[in-house]
């Protein structure tokens, strides 16, 4: 693999980590949504 | 409304999430690993690499932060500083904070050890397990437990450096060493400022006996002379330009001057500024190690 591909790859990989990371957050707010108030801490 | 009268603002979705990942606190970490990959590194920056160390370090961050505050969501209930949390407030599951967090602490390592190397990736899981599993509840212990949570904030740093270099150096260590000297001064100023409230809740605090301040203010000149002290050594070890060497020399003895008046008054204003330099400071140290680095 050339290392222009390899470059590209990697960044591609690094964007995709970025979109995981945000999901994880959405995944909070989701389930704040779709849950409700706690009824014990 | 609350009984005063006042309209009470119910904080949204997003601030709860900016909150239990103690957002501006991350941000600082991120700050700190910035500085030290930049120091560290030599040549053009690999920008890859580069974000792949911040983002594998906000997510630790965030993950730390998270499973602190599942820790300890039954004393933030005690405290009105920490109360409005999403967890005491019950607006957040304890077991959502606690899968959120796991999963960011492992994504966080896990994306240093691929990207950077894996003394990065031991480096974020040694500040992780430190604040989340030692200081935690040291704070319930002993008063040892500012000297413990210092050491995981003054990590970051040096995971930068060590995702640049591949190794510990005598400049990460440095940078270590500036950032936990910083964090004293900076603690026992805002644990004199609330700490009837570490009192209500139960944390063995310092300021929480020493109800004159005279040890506590005392410990914030020690600290920030120390401070000073380590903030040269990156002008004498050749790190950093002559023109660093002043600008530290200035900020280090501006923080020992609000430590000396904090010692004199030994009040809430003079704690507040002292507090307030401690902020200010710390961009500006590390602005000028950047500035004039070598």
């Amino acid at each position: 693999m050339s290392i222009l591909k390899k470059r590209r790859l990697q960044v591609v990989i690094l964007a995709g980590l970025v979109v995981f990371a945000l999901a994880l957050c959405a995944l909070v707010v989701v389930m704040m949504l779709c849950r409700g108030p706690a009824v014990a801490y | 409304m609350n009984p005063s009268g006042a309209a009470v603002v119910k904080p949204s979705i997003l601030s709860d999430l900016g909150e239990l990942t103690k957002l501006r606190l991350s941000f600082l970490v991120l700050l700190t690993t910035l500085v030290g990959f930049l120091l560290g590194w030599r040549g053009p920056i690999d920008y890859v690499l580069l974000g792949a160390t911040l983002l594998g370090t906000a997510l630790s961050a965030a993950g730390a932060s998270a499973l602190n505050q599942w820790l300890e969501r039954d004393l933030d209930a005690l405290m009105p500083r920490t109360a409005d949390r999403p967890l005491p407030a019950r607006r957040m599951h304890p077991s959502d904070a606690l899968l959120f967090g796991l999963l960011c602490c492992v994504s966080g390592v896990v994306i240093l050890g691929c990207f950077a190397n894996l003394l990065t990736a031991f480096l974020a899981a040694l500040t992780i397990i430190i604040y989340a599993a030692l200081y935690t509840p040291c704070k319930r212990i002993t008063e040892l437990n500012t000297l413990i949570g210092a050491i995981p904030g003054a990590l970051p740093p040096l995971l930068g450096w060590t995702a640049a270099t591949d190794q510990t150096g005598l400049g990460g260590w440095i940078l270590f060493l500036i950032l936990w000297f910083w964090q004293m001064p900076h603690f026992l100023a805002i644990a004199w400022l609330y700490r009837d409230q570490y009192a209500a809740a139960g944390f063995k605090m310092l300021t929480t006996r020493d109800s004159e301040g005279w040890a506590t203010s005392w410990q914030t000149l020690i600290y920030s002379a120390a401070l000073l002290a380590v903030s040269l050594l990156p002008g004498t070890v050749g790190m950093a330009s002559p023109y660093y060497f002043f600008a530290a020399l200035a900020l280090g003895a501006s923080m020992m001057y609000l430590s000396i008046e904090f010692i004199r008054n030994r009040n809430t204003p003079s704690a507040r500024r002292l507090f307030f330099a401690s902020i200010i400071y710390l961009p500006l140290l590390l602005g000028a190690l950047v500035a004039f680095s070598r």
